[in-house]
C-alpha cells in the first residue's frame, strides 16, 4: 500500500498517518500477545521506517504516540461502559460486549 | 480473520456508529462524531493536517477512510479537497452523505489501498489512520 501511495503522490508530496504497531524491543511473549489481541494489521513484520524507505519515501520521521493511544483506549472503555444503559438497546449486547472487550 | 471477514466486521461497525448513543460516546472520547473506527483523536487529526500542509488548493487522499474520519474533518477544517477511498460499503455510504450534508469539496471511491486507481503524481498529500500498510 505504501508503494501505491508513493506512486500517486506528486513530487515533494507528503504522507502522514497513524497506525497501531508493535513497539520495538518487546519480549517475544509480548509480541505474540500483541499480534493475538491487536487489530488484524498489527503484525507488519518490520518497522514502518523501513517499510516507508523501501516504498521510496525520504525524510521519514516516526513519532511514538503510545501514551496517547493508551489514554484514548482507556477513555473508550470508560465512556463505553458508563453509557451501557443507552448503548445496549441501540447497538445490541453482542456489539456492546465486543467493543468493551476490544478496549480491555 | 481474512479480508472478507474484516470488511463484514467494518460494515457492522459503521451501522453501529450511526446510533445516537455511539456518537455521544465518540464525541467524548475522540472529540468528533465521524464514526471513528480507531483511536486517532481530534488533536492527532489536527496534527496530521499541519504535517500534510493542507490548505485550500491542495488535494489529498484518505486511504481506508471509513465513515469519513479524519478525511472529511481535515477537508472541513483546512479547505483542502479530499478524495476518500475504502472497501466497506456502509462506511462509504455514510461518508458520501456527510460530504453532501457539510458541503465539503470531495468525493468517495471504492478502492483497496494496495491498488489505488489513480494516475501517478495526482495528490499533494496522503493520509490514513489505523490501516494495514
Amino acid at each position: 500500500m505504501l508503494r501505491a501511495c508513493h506512486r500517486i503522490l506528486k513530487p515533494g508530496g507528503i504522507i502522514a498517518f497513524v497506525v497501531v504497531a508493535i513497539a520495538g524491543r518487546l519480549p517475544d511473549r509480548d509480541v505474540a500477545e500483541a499480534i493475538e489481541v491487536g487489530p488484524p494489521f498489527v503484525d507488519a513484520g518490520s518497522g514502518y521506517r523501513e517499510l516507508m524507505i523501501g516504498a521510496g519515501f525520504e525524510d521519514v520521521t516516526v513519532t511514538d504516540v503510545t501514551d496517547d493511544f493508551l489514554t484514548t483506549t482507556r477513555a473508550w472503555l470508560h465512556e463505553w461502559v458508563d453509557a451501557a444503559d443507552q448503548l445496549i438497546p441501540a447497538v445490541g449486547v453482542d456489539a456492546f460486549d465486543g467493543v468493551r472487550d476490544e478496549n480491555q | 480473520m481474512d479480508e472478507y471477514e474484516v470488511i463484514a466486521s467494518h460494515n457492522d461497525w459503521y451501522r453501529m456508529v450511526e446510533t445516537a448513543p455511539f456518537r455521544r460516546v465518540e464525541r467524548r472520547v475522540i472529540g468528533c462524531d465521524y464514526g471513528a473506527a480507531g483511536s486517532t483523536t481530534r488533536a492527532q487529526a489536527d496534527l496530521l493536517g499541519r504535517l500534510l500542509e493542507l490548505r485550500p488548493g491542495k488535494t489529498f487522499l484518505d486511504v481506508g477512510s471509513g465513515a469519513g474520519w479524519p478525511g472529511i474533518y481535515l477537508a472541513a477544517t483546512t479547505g483542502a479537497q479530499v478524495l476518500l477511498t475504502d472497501i466497506p460499503e456502509e462506511g462509504r455510504r455514510i461518508a458520501s452523505r456527510r460530504l453532501r450534508h457539510q458541503g465539503i469539496d470531495g468525493s468517495v471511491v471504492a478502492a483497496s489501498g494496495a491498488a489505488l486507481p489513480f494516475r501517478d503524481s495526482t495528490f499533494d498529500a496522503v493520509t490514513h489512520t489505523d490501516v494495514l500498510c
